[in-house]
């Protein structure tokens, strides 16, 4: 199956200002620091580096504030569960909780997995954490807590043959959970049963690795799922397909270069699904991709030098934050003229009420981006 | 760019055919493209697997089994498919067992559409967990058709070390088949890596008991 051609970029296509780019990494290293995923969280951005630390940045002007935590092995997987609640899984078998009001650098509650997690979800209302984990010792496992009391509960063992890359809990079905692997499958588990024969609903074979899925749609009717080959699919929340469209790549042609997918992100406003595609140079693309025509929406060029890796996208306020591969954290705003924004003036001003005053409306923004990442799949 | 030359390829699969025609084996060799890499850090880089839909079939007698509808098969028994269909998956009654024999009897599975939904209610995960969970074919779709893009799909996935073989023909294939195959698996490989031709280190290719030759 052929995408439908990807449209040159037209006038309404926006160029965001770059407001600021920070590094990951307060020393300079012999080797970058790569910066793997940023989430918003009530009390800024968090994001997770390749020295297995995740580090805490102001939401408008990237500012540190502080390093989280650590794990022991590669972080593969972050999440906001609440305002103040942060949560990674790693390689090195955990999860790790983390309590943003609290500056203790300590995880507040910790999950113990039989293998590496690659991903997780946790479901606040059904009181469940799920991890998923790499195929190993011939098994790829499901795990499932209690995620008040940390104590374990079932495990899946059967229904991937390769490692787990997204799991996703269904923000409209209580219970439902979508599972996405290397063995080319996307399943959909009723969560609450511990029988994986009676949990496992349906699945579907996309035929190629799958590196993330999510729901999606103004009512998270729909499914995406995109694969290593930079496929992208969509499916209904039942795994009916719905559209297939193939190699979302375009190579080799200058000033528009589509190497990879970043993410997907449905906007509400303008009810289209939003793909974030980026260039091995580290610009990036949003694309509104629909069934007959895919049109660029936003560029943006200049932040990047490698890989990018992850991007929040606030179509709303038309802000945006990335990262990437050449360990850096960038903001960018479509105004160019936002006196919050301006870092001058924060430098100068450190400690002043003015600049508290200022933070006020600043916090509160990414409060709000925080439910809204929490509840908008990206 | 490719950097490697379809005549150099030529010769080289011609040297490895050659090379197992004079040691004949009690089996059909296959051609393994065998990738080393290099700045690429397995640790903090993007993951690498995936698959290849090669324009040959590089594994004929993979054997792809259809769990059909009445509709489908009717069309499957002609053309020599083997069939299971809901009555037959039924009787398995989700019998662990049962179902992990009917996993090992066939490589791979397609199935009716209209069926697939129902195979993990079915079935259970046993599919699944043999990595054999069949992929959908519509009424509209030509059943042989499928089944050979089945067969002709060949996976890649690189662990914690620097190279990763896949297997892009065998040596019954024509010499034009096997370089066809050969360059589009080299080709999707490169296109996938970030600094493309630079993160290659060496390609080779070889028949399963032969020596291998360097094409990069």
């Amino acid at each position: 199956m052929q995408r439908p051609p990807i449209q040159a970029p037209g006038d309404s296509c926006a160029k965001p200002y770059l407001k600021s780019s920070v590094p990951f990494s307060l020393k300079p290293r012999e080797t970058t620091e790569y910066v793997y995923n940023i989430v918003a969280t009530g009390h800024g951005i968090a994001a997770t580096g390749s020295t297995h630390r995740v580090n805490l940045y102001d939401a408008s002007r990237l500012e540190r504030k502080r390093t989280v935590g650590y794990h022991n092995d590669t972080i593969t997987s972050i999440k906001s569960i609440d305002e103040n609640t942060l949560v990674t899984g790693s390689k090195d078998q955990s999860i790790l909780v983390w309590d943003l009001r609290t500056n203790l650098n300590q995880a507040s509650q910790q999950f113990k997995a039989t293998k590496p997690v690659l991903s997780f979800d946790a479901s606040p209302g059904l009181n469940l954490l799920a991890a998923g984990t790499i195929w190993d010792v011939m098994e790829s496992s499901l795990q499932f807590w209690d995620f008040r009391t940390s104590k374990a509960l079932h495990a899946f063992v059967s229904s991937h043959s390769n490692d787990i890359t997204s799991l996703q809990f269904s923000p409209q079905s209580p219970g439902q959970l979508l599972s996405s692997s290397t063995d080319g499958l996307l399943c959909l588990f009723d969560a609450r049963q511990s029988d994986e024969d009676e949990a496992l609903i349906t699945s579907a074979n996309i035929n190629a690795s799958i590196s993330r899925a999510n729901y999606t749609g103004a009512n998270y009717d729909r499914i995406f799922a995109m694969t290593d080959m930079e496929t992208l699919s969509i499916w209904t929340h039942e795994l009916d397909p719905i559209v297939d469209f193939g190699d979302m790549r375009i190579l080799d042609q200058p000033g528009f270069e589509l190497d990879y997918m970043i993410s997907g992100s449905y906007d509400a406003n303008t009810d289209r699904f939003l793909v974030s595609m980026g260039s091995n140079g580290g610009n990036v693309y949003v694309l509104a991709v629909d069934a007959d025509s895919i049109n660029p929406c936003w560029i943006m060029e200049g932040g990047h030098t490698e890989i990018v890796r992850d991007i929040i996208l606030d179509v709303a306020s038309g802000t945006a934050i990335t990262c990437g591969e050449d360990g850096l954290l960038s903001a960018w705003s479509s105004s160019p003229h936002n006196p919050v924004d301006d870092p001058a003036m924060s430098s100068r001003n450190h400690q002043t009420p003015e600049k508290k005053s200022r933070q006020q409306p600043s916090g509160h923004g990414t409060a709000a981006g925080n439910t809204h990442a929490r509840f908008t799949p990206y | 760019m490719s950097k490697v030359q379809v005549q150099a390829v030529r010769e080289s699969i011609q040297a490895i055919v050659k090379a197992s025609e004079e040691k004949q084996r009690k089996f059909t060799e296959t051609i393994e493209l065998q990738v080393g890499l290099k700045n690429y850090d397995p640790q903090r880089d993007k993951r690498f697997s995936g698959t290849v839909r090669l324009p040959h079939i590089p594994r004929p007698n993979m054997t792809v089994a259809i769990l059909a509808d009445a509709h489908d098969a009717a069309r499957a028994e002609p053309l020599g498919i083997p069939v299971q269909t809901v009555e037959d998956l039924k009787k398995l009654k989700k019998n662990k067992k049962q179902v992990k024999i009917l996993a090992k009897k066939y490589d791979a599975f397609i199935a009716s559409e209209a069926l697939i939904k129902q195979i993990p209610r079915l079935l259970g995960p046993g599919l699944h967990k043999a990595g054999k969970f069949p992929t959908p074919v519509s009424h509209n779709d030509d059943l042989s058709a499928k089944a050979d893009e089945i067969r002709g799909t060949i996976k890649f996935q690189l662990k914690k070390v620097l190279c990763l073989a896949v297997a892009v023909g065998n040596v019954k294939m024509t010499e034009d088949e096997i370089i066809a195959n050969t360059m589009m698996s080299v080709n999707f490989l490169v296109s996938l890596l970030k600094k493309r031709w630079q993160n290659v280190k060496s390609l080779y290719i070889k028949t399963t008991m032969g020596k291998p030759e360097r094409l990069y």
